[in-house]
Protein backbone atom coordinates (compact mmCIF):
# COMPACT_ATOMS: atom_id res chain seq x y z
CA UNK A 1 0.00 0.00 0.00
CA UNK A 2 1.54 2.92 -1.24
CA UNK A 3 1.86 6.63 1.20
CA UNK A 4 -0.55 8.18 -0.43
CA UNK A 5 -3.24 5.32 0.26
CA UNK A 6 -2.34 4.87 3.79
CA UNK A 7 -3.18 8.51 4.43
CA UNK A 8 -6.43 8.92 2.50
CA UNK A 9 -7.49 5.43 4.85
CA UNK A 10 -6.81 7.65 7.76
CA UNK A 11 -10.08 9.75 6.69
CA UNK A 12 -11.62 5.93 6.07
CA UNK A 13 -10.64 4.85 9.66
CA UNK A 14 -11.90 8.11 11.10
CA UNK A 15 -15.26 7.75 9.01
CA UNK A 16 -15.77 3.97 10.03
CA UNK A 17 -15.15 4.70 13.94
CA UNK A 18 -17.53 7.89 13.78
CA UNK A 19 -20.18 5.90 11.78
CA UNK A 20 -20.32 2.70 14.70
CA UNK A 21 -20.22 5.80 17.29
CA UNK A 22 -23.34 7.70 15.41
CA UNK A 23 -24.80 4.07 15.44
CA UNK A 24 -24.70 4.19 18.85
CA UNK A 25 -25.67 7.72 19.71
CA UNK A 26 -28.33 7.73 17.94
CA UNK A 27 -29.94 4.47 18.64
CA UNK A 28 -29.83 5.80 22.63
CA UNK A 29 -31.32 8.37 21.40
CA UNK A 30 -33.92 7.28 20.16
CA UNK A 31 -34.61 4.65 22.44
CA UNK A 32 -34.95 7.60 25.05
CA UNK A 33 -37.30 9.71 22.84
CA UNK A 34 -39.10 6.44 22.63
CA UNK A 35 -39.82 5.48 26.43
CA UNK A 36 -40.36 9.99 26.47
CA UNK A 37 -37.22 10.36 28.73
CA UNK A 38 -35.91 13.69 28.59
CA UNK A 39 -32.83 13.40 28.76
CA UNK A 40 -33.61 12.24 24.61
CA UNK A 41 -33.43 15.78 23.31
CA UNK A 42 -30.32 16.79 24.75
CA UNK A 43 -28.74 13.39 23.30
CA UNK A 44 -30.13 14.37 19.76
CA UNK A 45 -28.98 18.20 20.97
CA UNK A 46 -25.19 16.80 21.69
CA UNK A 47 -25.33 14.28 18.78
CA UNK A 48 -26.06 16.96 15.94
CA UNK A 49 -23.07 19.25 17.44
CA UNK A 50 -20.58 16.46 16.99
CA UNK A 51 -21.96 15.80 13.16
CA UNK A 52 -21.20 19.04 12.53
CA UNK A 53 -17.66 18.93 14.27
CA UNK A 54 -16.56 15.71 12.81
CA UNK A 55 -17.56 17.20 8.88
CA UNK A 56 -14.70 20.11 10.20
CA UNK A 57 -12.55 17.21 11.31
CA UNK A 58 -12.86 15.59 8.59
CA UNK A 59 -12.03 18.52 6.61
CA UNK A 60 -8.94 19.11 8.33
CA UNK A 61 -7.96 15.03 7.97
CA UNK A 62 -8.36 16.13 3.89
CA UNK A 63 -6.20 19.43 4.02
CA UNK A 64 -3.63 17.20 6.13
CA UNK A 65 -3.57 15.05 3.24
CA UNK A 66 -2.69 17.64 0.33
CA UNK A 67 -0.47 19.51 3.05
CA UNK A 68 1.28 15.64 3.54
CA UNK A 69 1.08 15.21 -0.98
CA UNK A 70 2.86 18.66 -1.13
CA UNK A 71 -0.49 19.96 -3.15
CA UNK A 72 -0.15 23.55 -1.87
CA UNK A 73 -3.41 24.88 -3.96
CA UNK A 74 -5.88 21.89 -2.99
CA UNK A 75 -4.29 22.40 0.80
CA UNK A 76 -5.48 25.62 0.85
CA UNK A 77 -8.91 25.05 -0.80
CA UNK A 78 -9.49 22.53 1.69
CA UNK A 79 -9.21 25.34 4.22
CA UNK A 80 -10.63 28.04 2.76
CA UNK A 81 -14.00 25.40 2.22
CA UNK A 82 -13.57 25.06 6.27
CA UNK A 83 -13.87 28.91 6.12
CA UNK A 84 -16.97 28.94 3.75
CA UNK A 85 -18.59 26.47 5.78
CA UNK A 86 -18.04 28.21 8.90
CA UNK A 87 -18.98 31.33 7.42
CA UNK A 88 -22.08 30.31 5.58
CA UNK A 89 -23.42 29.46 8.75
CA UNK A 90 -22.86 32.77 10.33
CA UNK A 91 -23.94 34.64 7.69
CA UNK A 92 -27.14 33.03 6.74
CA UNK A 93 -28.13 32.93 10.53
CA UNK A 94 -27.59 36.45 10.11
CA UNK A 95 -29.95 36.89 7.06
CA UNK A 96 -32.42 34.80 9.43
CA UNK A 97 -31.88 37.49 11.88
CA UNK A 98 -32.37 40.13 10.11
CA UNK A 99 -35.19 39.02 7.93
CA UNK B 1 -43.72 3.27 18.86
CA UNK B 2 -44.90 2.93 14.95
CA UNK B 3 -44.42 6.22 14.43
CA UNK B 4 -40.68 6.06 15.62
CA UNK B 5 -40.43 2.62 13.55
CA UNK B 6 -41.56 4.14 10.49
CA UNK B 7 -39.04 7.51 11.03
CA UNK B 8 -36.24 4.59 11.29
CA UNK B 9 -37.62 2.82 7.97
CA UNK B 10 -37.80 6.22 6.08
CA UNK B 11 -34.01 6.85 7.27
CA UNK B 12 -33.21 3.42 6.13
CA UNK B 13 -34.72 3.80 2.70
CA UNK B 14 -33.34 7.20 2.24
CA UNK B 15 -29.80 6.12 3.48
CA UNK B 16 -30.13 3.31 0.93
CA UNK B 17 -31.78 4.87 -2.31
CA UNK B 18 -29.04 8.04 -1.50
CA UNK B 19 -25.98 6.00 -0.62
CA UNK B 20 -26.84 3.77 -3.46
CA UNK B 21 -27.02 6.63 -6.07
CA UNK B 22 -24.64 9.50 -4.46
CA UNK B 23 -27.36 11.86 -3.84
CA UNK B 24 -27.96 13.06 -0.02
CA UNK B 25 -31.81 10.87 0.51
CA UNK B 26 -33.93 14.32 0.75
CA UNK B 27 -36.09 13.35 -2.32
CA UNK B 28 -37.34 10.68 0.45
CA UNK B 29 -37.26 11.89 3.36
CA UNK B 30 -39.23 15.08 2.79
CA UNK B 31 -42.41 13.54 1.41
CA UNK B 32 -42.57 10.87 3.55
CA UNK B 33 -42.54 13.44 6.58
CA UNK B 34 -44.94 15.43 5.08
CA UNK B 35 -47.39 13.37 3.25
CA UNK B 36 -47.16 10.08 5.14
CA UNK B 37 -46.62 11.61 8.62
CA UNK B 38 -47.87 15.03 8.69
CA UNK B 39 -44.86 16.81 9.70
CA UNK B 40 -45.09 20.38 8.78
CA UNK B 41 -42.79 20.80 5.65
CA UNK B 42 -40.71 23.65 7.74
CA UNK B 43 -39.80 21.03 10.03
CA UNK B 44 -39.32 18.02 7.37
CA UNK B 45 -36.63 20.35 5.62
CA UNK B 46 -34.67 20.22 8.75
CA UNK B 47 -34.77 17.17 9.63
CA UNK B 48 -33.94 15.58 5.96
CA UNK B 49 -30.74 18.18 6.09
CA UNK B 50 -29.43 16.02 9.69
CA UNK B 51 -29.99 12.90 7.70
CA UNK B 52 -28.50 13.82 4.39
CA UNK B 53 -24.98 14.95 6.54
CA UNK B 54 -24.95 11.43 8.18
CA UNK B 55 -26.12 9.79 4.65
CA UNK B 56 -23.02 11.28 3.68
CA UNK B 57 -20.77 10.31 6.00
CA UNK B 58 -21.70 6.48 6.29
CA UNK B 59 -21.82 6.07 2.25
CA UNK B 60 -19.12 8.25 1.63
CA UNK B 61 -16.43 6.36 3.15
CA UNK B 62 -17.67 2.97 1.68
CA UNK B 63 -16.61 4.59 -1.88
CA UNK B 64 -13.42 6.16 -0.53
CA UNK B 65 -12.28 2.56 0.55
CA UNK B 66 -12.65 1.23 -3.18
CA UNK B 67 -10.82 4.17 -4.49
CA UNK B 68 -13.70 6.10 -6.10
CA UNK B 69 -13.35 9.44 -4.58
CA UNK B 70 -11.51 11.92 -6.66
CA UNK B 71 -10.34 14.14 -3.64
CA UNK B 72 -8.59 16.82 -6.10
CA UNK B 73 -12.22 17.35 -7.89
CA UNK B 74 -14.01 17.19 -5.00
CA UNK B 75 -12.64 20.28 -3.09
CA UNK B 76 -13.16 22.97 -6.02
CA UNK B 77 -16.71 21.23 -6.84
CA UNK B 78 -17.74 21.70 -2.93
CA UNK B 79 -16.08 25.28 -2.58
CA UNK B 80 -17.76 26.33 -5.95
CA UNK B 81 -21.12 24.21 -4.64
CA UNK B 82 -21.01 25.69 -1.07
CA UNK B 83 -20.50 29.51 -1.94
CA UNK B 84 -23.54 29.15 -5.05
CA UNK B 85 -25.86 27.37 -2.07
CA UNK B 86 -25.32 30.60 0.13
CA UNK B 87 -26.00 32.93 -2.49
CA UNK B 88 -28.91 31.22 -3.77
CA UNK B 89 -30.54 30.86 -0.07
CA UNK B 90 -29.69 34.44 0.24
CA UNK B 91 -31.27 35.78 -2.60
CA UNK B 92 -34.47 33.77 -1.77
CA UNK B 93 -36.09 36.57 -0.97
CA UNK B 94 -35.14 38.76 -4.24
CA UNK B 95 -35.35 36.46 -7.36
CA UNK B 96 -38.60 34.91 -8.39
CA UNK B 97 -38.70 31.11 -7.17
CA UNK B 98 -41.04 30.53 -9.79
CA UNK B 99 -38.33 31.03 -13.16
CA UNK B 100 -35.43 29.12 -11.32
CA UNK B 101 -37.77 26.66 -10.95
CA UNK B 102 -38.72 26.33 -14.84
CA UNK B 103 -34.96 27.15 -16.17
CA UNK B 104 -33.67 24.07 -13.24
CA UNK B 105 -36.53 21.88 -14.57
CA UNK B 106 -35.37 22.40 -18.08
CA UNK B 107 -31.59 22.03 -17.21
CA UNK B 108 -32.17 18.90 -15.42
CA UNK B 109 -34.34 17.42 -17.81
CA UNK B 110 -31.46 18.01 -21.05
CA UNK B 111 -29.00 16.95 -18.58
CA UNK B 112 -31.36 13.44 -18.58
CA UNK B 113 -30.88 13.20 -21.99
CA UNK B 114 -27.24 14.27 -22.07
CA UNK B 115 -26.46 11.50 -18.94
CA UNK B 116 -28.02 8.23 -21.02
CA UNK B 117 -25.98 9.41 -24.20
CA UNK B 118 -22.99 9.88 -22.20
CA UNK B 119 -20.12 7.88 -22.02
CA UNK B 120 -16.98 7.18 -19.21
CA UNK B 121 -13.94 8.42 -21.11
CA UNK B 122 -10.25 6.64 -20.99
CA UNK B 123 -8.58 7.80 -17.89
CA UNK B 124 -5.70 9.94 -20.02
CA UNK B 125 -8.99 11.84 -21.51
CA UNK B 126 -10.08 12.29 -18.24
CA UNK B 127 -6.65 13.51 -16.80
CA UNK B 128 -6.77 16.16 -19.52
CA UNK B 129 -10.70 16.94 -18.91
CA UNK B 130 -9.67 17.54 -15.39
CA UNK B 131 -6.93 20.10 -15.92
CA UNK B 132 -8.87 21.77 -19.43
CA UNK B 133 -12.68 21.88 -17.84
CA UNK B 134 -11.87 22.86 -14.11
CA UNK B 135 -12.83 26.01 -14.16
CA UNK B 136 -15.95 25.70 -16.21
CA UNK B 137 -17.24 22.69 -14.22
CA UNK B 138 -16.57 25.13 -10.92
CA UNK B 139 -18.77 27.70 -12.36
CA UNK B 140 -21.27 25.05 -13.31
CA UNK B 141 -21.13 23.93 -9.74
CA UNK B 142 -21.74 27.66 -8.80
CA UNK B 143 -24.35 27.95 -10.96
CA UNK B 144 -26.10 24.70 -9.64
CA UNK B 145 -25.62 25.80 -6.44
CA UNK B 146 -27.53 29.03 -6.97
CA UNK B 147 -30.18 27.25 -8.38
CA UNK B 148 -30.02 25.01 -5.51
CA UNK B 149 -29.99 27.55 -2.66
CA UNK B 150 -33.11 28.91 -4.70
CA UNK B 151 -35.25 26.09 -4.95
CA UNK B 152 -34.08 23.62 -2.45
CA UNK B 153 -32.74 21.17 -4.41
CA UNK B 154 -29.36 19.14 -2.81
CA UNK B 155 -26.30 19.12 -4.93
CA UNK B 156 -25.86 15.31 -6.10
CA UNK B 157 -28.15 15.47 -8.45
CA UNK B 158 -26.46 18.38 -10.34
CA UNK B 159 -22.91 17.09 -9.44
CA UNK B 160 -23.10 13.46 -10.46
CA UNK B 161 -23.75 14.63 -14.46
CA UNK B 162 -22.02 17.43 -13.78
CA UNK B 163 -18.46 15.50 -13.42
CA UNK B 164 -19.91 12.39 -15.66
CA UNK B 165 -20.40 14.62 -19.01
CA UNK B 166 -17.80 17.17 -17.95
CA UNK B 167 -14.78 15.11 -16.95
CA UNK B 168 -16.23 12.05 -18.14
CA UNK B 169 -15.19 10.42 -15.12
CA UNK B 170 -17.16 7.04 -14.28
CA UNK B 171 -20.47 6.56 -12.89
CA UNK B 172 -18.91 5.20 -9.45
CA UNK B 173 -16.57 8.18 -9.20
CA UNK B 174 -18.87 10.93 -10.12
CA UNK B 175 -21.27 9.57 -7.43
CA UNK B 176 -18.99 8.47 -4.73
CA UNK B 177 -17.06 12.45 -5.25
CA UNK B 178 -21.02 13.65 -4.87
CA UNK B 179 -21.60 11.65 -2.39
CA UNK B 180 -18.73 13.01 -0.27
CA UNK B 181 -20.05 16.87 -1.37
CA UNK B 182 -23.44 16.32 -0.21
CA UNK B 183 -21.89 16.32 3.03
CA UNK B 184 -20.50 19.46 3.29
CA UNK B 185 -23.12 21.39 1.28
CA UNK B 186 -25.80 19.88 3.72
CA UNK B 187 -23.53 20.64 6.79
CA UNK B 188 -23.82 24.39 5.61
CA UNK B 189 -27.70 24.42 5.56
CA UNK B 190 -27.88 22.14 8.95
CA UNK B 191 -25.50 24.31 11.31
CA UNK B 192 -28.11 27.24 10.49
CA UNK B 193 -31.79 25.13 11.28
CA UNK B 194 -30.26 23.79 14.03
CA UNK B 195 -28.30 27.55 15.57
CA UNK B 196 -32.04 28.46 14.78
CA UNK B 197 -33.87 25.67 16.59
CA UNK B 198 -35.65 24.70 13.47
CA UNK B 199 -34.69 21.04 14.23
CA UNK B 200 -37.11 18.47 15.28
CA UNK B 201 -35.38 16.58 18.37
CA UNK B 202 -38.09 13.91 18.58
CA UNK B 203 -38.33 12.99 14.89
CA UNK B 204 -34.44 13.66 14.04
CA UNK B 205 -32.83 10.86 15.66
CA UNK B 206 -34.75 7.87 14.12
CA UNK B 207 -34.55 9.15 11.17
CA UNK B 208 -30.85 9.92 11.33
CA UNK B 209 -30.07 6.24 13.16
CA UNK B 210 -32.16 4.99 9.50
CA UNK B 211 -30.32 6.66 7.74
CA UNK B 212 -26.69 5.99 9.43
CA UNK B 213 -27.65 2.11 8.65
CA UNK B 214 -28.86 3.32 5.31
CA UNK B 215 -26.48 5.06 4.31
CA UNK B 216 -23.92 2.28 4.92
CA UNK B 217 -25.61 -0.38 2.97
CA UNK B 218 -26.48 2.20 0.03
CA UNK B 219 -22.54 3.12 -0.23
CA UNK B 220 -21.48 -0.50 -0.32
CA UNK B 221 -24.03 -1.91 -3.42
CA UNK B 222 -23.67 1.46 -4.86
CA UNK B 223 -20.04 0.41 -5.03
CA UNK B 224 -20.58 -2.96 -6.68
CA UNK B 225 -23.92 -1.48 -8.65
CA UNK B 226 -23.52 -1.74 -12.64
CA UNK B 227 -22.91 1.25 -14.32
CA UNK B 228 -26.13 0.72 -17.12
CA UNK B 229 -28.36 0.52 -13.88
CA UNK B 230 -27.11 3.44 -12.30
CA UNK B 231 -27.78 5.33 -15.35
CA UNK B 232 -31.29 4.49 -15.61
CA UNK B 233 -31.76 5.28 -11.69
CA UNK B 234 -30.41 8.55 -12.10
CA UNK B 235 -32.50 8.76 -15.69
CA UNK B 236 -35.67 8.56 -13.76
CA UNK B 237 -34.79 10.83 -10.65
CA UNK B 238 -33.61 13.73 -12.96
CA UNK B 239 -37.29 13.52 -14.95
CA UNK B 240 -39.16 12.99 -11.70
CA UNK B 241 -37.27 16.00 -9.66
CA UNK B 242 -37.63 18.00 -13.08
CA UNK B 243 -41.19 17.30 -13.11
CA UNK B 244 -42.08 18.11 -9.52
CA UNK B 245 -40.14 21.96 -10.48
CA UNK B 246 -42.15 22.26 -13.44
CA UNK B 247 -45.41 21.16 -11.83
CA UNK B 248 -44.96 23.37 -9.20
CA UNK B 249 -43.65 26.20 -11.56
CA UNK B 250 -46.82 26.46 -13.22
CA UNK B 251 -48.84 25.67 -10.70
CA UNK B 252 -47.90 29.08 -9.08
CA UNK B 253 -47.51 30.77 -12.23
CA UNK B 254 -50.78 29.67 -13.94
Amino acid sequence: MSGRQIRLMALVAFDHWSWLFFIVWFAAATVLTLIGSSVGGTVTYWGIVIVLVNNVMRLFLLAAYFKSERKPPYFRLTLLLIFALVASILFQLWIRKQS
Amino acid sequence: MTAILAYVGCGILAGLFGGYLGLGGGIIIVPFLTLAMGVDIKQAVPVSMAAIVVNSLSASSEYMKKGMVDVEVMVPLALAMVLGMILGSSALYFVPQQYVRLLLSAVLLYTAVSLLRGQEKPKEHVERNKRSRLLLCCLLAFLGGIMGGLVGVGGGIILIPLMFLLFGLPLSTARGTSSFIVGFSGAASLGVYFLSGLVNLTVAPPVMLGTVIGGKLGGKLGALAKPQLVKILLFAVLIWVSYKLASVALRELL
